[in-house]
Formats: C-alpha cells, structure tokens, sequence
C-alpha cells in the first residue's frame, strides 16, 4: 500500500501488542510521528464496552499514560492517517465509534481500519460464547477456550491436509500473529459487533470517504478489512 | 449458425438463451416492478430519463425493459441468439412503441471491443451475472469499461470466489455441458437436493425447537424478480464459469478509474457480489488520452 510513512502522523487506535506501531515506525525509522490511542479512553465509560484491556493493561501492555479523549481527536491535527486494525467491534458501538473517529481526519487522508465479518447465526452464537466467557471463572473459561480452538482448528486442519494432499503450498501466517494469543483475543473478545464488508463501505462513504482498497475474509471467521481515502468534508 | 449455438453444440457453452426462453412465460407486472426496483436500489436513482443504458447480456430482457421504464434509452445485446429473440420479445410485449430508437436490441459479444465501440459510450453500464460467463472475465470487464462515459456508471455483479467450493462447481458445471439429458438431470436435482439442505437450517431448527423459539417467517419473494427453478439450471449448467472475490473486481475498476458507490456481497456464499462504479471524469480523460 505505502512503503514511505516519512513525516506522516500515524495513531494507531488500538494498539494492542503494539506491534503495528512498530511496524509503521520501523517503514520509515526518520519522522514518523505515530500516536497509539487507547481504546479505553476513547469509548465512553460503560462497564462492559472494553473488558479485555483491562486485563492487557494489567499486564503492562498497554501504558495509561497519554490522557486521550475521543474529543481530542480532532484536534490531533490535520496531516493524519489513522490505522484501527480488529478495535472497532470491541468498543461496542461501531457505528458511534466510526462517527466519533472520523472528526479527526481531513481530506486526502487515509483510514486503515478492519471489522469482524457478518455471518450471521454464526456470529449471533460466537456472540454467546464470548459473553459466557467474560462472566466466567477460570475453569469455564478454559473449556471455552479450548473447546473454541478444536471448533476453529479442525477445520484449518482438514484445509492443511487438503493442501498437502494436492501438492498446493501451505499458508503462510498473516500478519505474524501467534495462533495462541488469536484464538483467546477471538473468543474473549467481548464486546463484540460484526459488520459486513457493504455495511461498512455505505457507514463511511456518507461521511464522505472513497474506498481505496479492500480485503475481504471470503465471509468466513474473520476480518475484512478497509482502507479509505477522505475526499469530501460532508 | 452462430458462434454461441456452435459453441453450445460442442457441450462448451450453456444455452443460457434456452433458460431465459423458458423464463419468458413467467414474466409478468410484479416481476418487472421487482427489477426495476432492484435497478433504483442500486442506482439509488429513479429516474434515468435522458440517459443512454446498455444492457450486455440481456438475457430474458427484463432489465433492460426495467431501464425503460424509468425512462432511459436502451441498447441490449446479448452472445446468444436465444436470448436477443427474448429481448426483442418482451419489448414487442410490453414497450412496442420503444421501436428500435429507444431500445435497441442487438447480437454481440462482450468480448468483441469493435462492437462494443460502435455503440458509443453509455451513462449506465448493466451487466449482471454475465460477465462470468465470457470465457475470458477480465477481458470481457476491461472491454466494458470502456463504453461508461466519463461520470457515467457502471453496475456489475460477478459470481463470488468461494476457493475450494467454486473449484467443484466448475467440474460440475463442466460435467453437465459436456453430458446427455440424464446427466444433466441427474446434476441439476442432486444441485436442488445440496440447497434444499443448506436452506434447512437443520441446527438452526433443533436450537429453535429447544428454546421453544417460534419458526422463522415465510421467505420472501425472490429477488429482482428471478424465479429460483430456472436460476437453479442457470447455476448448475453456466459455463463458461469465472469467479472473482470482490477486492478482486474492486481494484480492477478502481485502477481503472472507477469509485465504487455501491457494493452489495453475497456474504461470501454461492451467489453474486454486485458492484455499482462511477467514473471519475478527471481521472477518465487523463487515463483514456493516453
């Protein structure tokens, strides 16, 4: 997509590991100045709206320490991209957190963002699970977990030995996530919304944004993800 | 004898032309306001009066009678002989006084860059669930490009990539043109049975029956005014067959010049993602000058 972030301003909302801050910053190691948001002082305070940072936070993974609000978007300035990488459906609200980023950006700028995809009754049970989980103790957490991830890996499984079988190439990992911290991200992940690829494309194209790239999860588990350029202030 | 009915003789092409024959008895005022609705939808225009539209691959014609209602100027072509005597039928039953002005109907191919050039360029470009069905997809989108003026539209839907599961459809779909009637039977009602138990939703059912949930609504009608037994022979025998996910279609057009406007997934099922473009007329002018 880009190879060059020099001089650009990148906040990266919902940094998580962090490992994407660093990836932008190590794209240009000069003067990039990049900003990690947390989701936590983004969302309005609503007791369920971000469970699993907490518990990231605890675990010195996330620094409290820059005082953003989701009103101080806007005035982080006007030469900004912005990168949202599986944070969204997490805030529970996407709408209303797609309406409270957008102020911060300005024409011409890009907006990097990923949305779990809609499967419907699927998603409407995974829904289930990931609050059963979040009220849970650790034994039941457990099961879940596990039950969840011979569910998820059975069928990468049968794909892999498909692939095996018909001398195709095995996949390579995306985006160099470790399959063990997915699968708890997947099934803790709680609050949890889905969208679908046409739902999120109309959300942000009456906020006058043009699509500029897209990667869609082929309607299976997973993300689909979006890049849109601003062209209009609406 | 034309190229699409040698073709169809060699088992290498489906008689979609025959289809839309059969089709033709059904049409009736509830099934053109379901097209012309689907059209306005995707437009998210209701009025194209004054503007040139050009149906490629018009099928049974019902979307190009559709365009005609909202008062656009209609070209309709189609490959195969069939199906433009289709066309030219609904328009002799519905809109004689269009005569051959405002609606022409013509043979063609999608493929034929000559032809489509002698056309002129057009304010909308349809093509729905056709393009896949060229031999040669890219080609036959690359060529339709080029007849959107520049601001123009341009409204596609192309058969959705599926991997493994669209790799089986086209043995499948191999297998049926390259077979006698029996075969072909026997393929399209083992197709009828595979979707009757998709469309079951047996687990969905077991979990309704014990939480005591009542049973779903009756579906509603199918739309853009289809009818499902003739969309089920058009799926198990429409070959050539190409697929495409739609990030694929999405920067092919976008590289081109395009801004998607509207775009409408089949949730990564069998079926079609459709995909409406406008041409930036900037970006035309400096891309088609050289």
């Amino acid at each position: 997509m880009v190879s060059d972030l020099a001089g650009a301003r990148l906040p990266h909302i919902g940094s998580g590991s962090g490992l994407f801050s660093l990836a932008a910053r190590d794209s240009e190691r000069r003067s990039c100045r990049l900003t990690t948001i947390l989701p936590r002082l983004l969302v309005p305070a609503s007791s369920d709206a971000v469970m699993t940072v907490p518990r990231l936070a605890r675990t010195g993974r996330y620094s409290r320490d820059q005082p953003w609000t989701w009103t101080s978007l806007c005035p982080l300035g006007s030469s900004m991209s912005s990168f949202m990488w599986g944070l969204r459906p997490h805030w529970g609200h996407v709408g209303g957190a797609g309406e409270r980023h957008q102020c911060g950006e300005d024409r011409g700028r890009r907006l990097f963002i990923s949305i779990y995809n809609d499967q419907g009754a699927q998603s409407r049970v995974w829904t289930r699970i990931k609050r059963r989980y979040n009220k849970s103790g650790a034994l039941e957490r457990w099961a879940l977990l596990h039950c969840s991830a011979i569910y998820l890996r059975t069928g990468s499984f049968a794909a892999a030995t498909y692939r095996s079988l018909s001398g195709r190439p095995a996949r390579r990992a995306r985006r160099s996530m470790d399959r063990r911290n997915d699968t708890v991200d997947w099934v803790g992940g709680y609050a949890f919304e889905v969208a679908k690829p046409e739902q999120i494309f109309d959300f942000f194209r009456l906020r006058g944004f043009a699509l500029q790239r897209l990667k869609t999860c082929g309607g299976r588990l997973g993300c689909n993800e979006f890049v849109f350029r601003r062209e209009s202030l609406l | 004898m034309t190229d699409a009915t040698a073709e169809i003789d060699a088992g290498k092409r489906f008689a979609f032309g025959a289809n839309w024959t059969e089709f033709l008895r059904l049409v009736d005022d509830t099934r053109i306001d379901r097209a012309t609705e689907s059209i306005k939808v995707m437009l998210t225009d209701s009025d194209l009066a004054g503007r040139r539209f050009l149906d490629v691959g018009s099928g049974s014609g019902l979307f190009s009678l559709a365009a005609r209602k909202i008062g656009a100027e209609v070209v309709s072509f189609d490959y195969d002989a069939a199906a433009v005597a289709c066309t030219a039928e609904l328009r002799r039953r519905y809109d004689p006084a269009a005569g051959g002005t405002q609606w022409q109907v013509l043979q063609g191919s999608a493929l034929d860059l000559d032809f489509l050039t002698s056309l002129g360029q057009f304010d909308v470009v349809y093509s729905w669930g056709v393009l896949h069905h060229t031999g040669d997809m890219w080609a036959a989108l690359e060529n339709v490009t080029s007849a959107v003026r520049p601001g123009g539209r341009l409204f596609i839907s192309i058969y959705n990539d599926q991997g493994r599961s669209s790799r089986n459809w086209r043995r499948v779909k191999q297998l049926y043109n390259g077979s006698g009637p029996l075969v072909r039977r026997l393929l399209t009602n083992g197709a009828r049975v595979h979707f009757m138990l998709q469309s079951a939703d047996i687990a969905g059912a077991v979990y309704r029956t014990a939480r005591r949930l009542p049973r779903p609504t009756k579906r509603p009608p199918r739309d853009r005014g289809m009818d499902a037994e003739r969309d089920l022979v058009d799926w198990v025998g429409g070959w050539p067959f190409d697929v495409a996910k739609p990030e694929q279609i999405f920067e092919f057009c976008h590289d081109r010049g395009f801004l998607l406007e509207k775009l409408k997934t089949c949730g990564g099922g069998i079926g079609c993602n459709e995909f409406v473009f406008k041409l930036s007329s900037g970006l035309a002018a400096a891309g088609r000058s050289g």
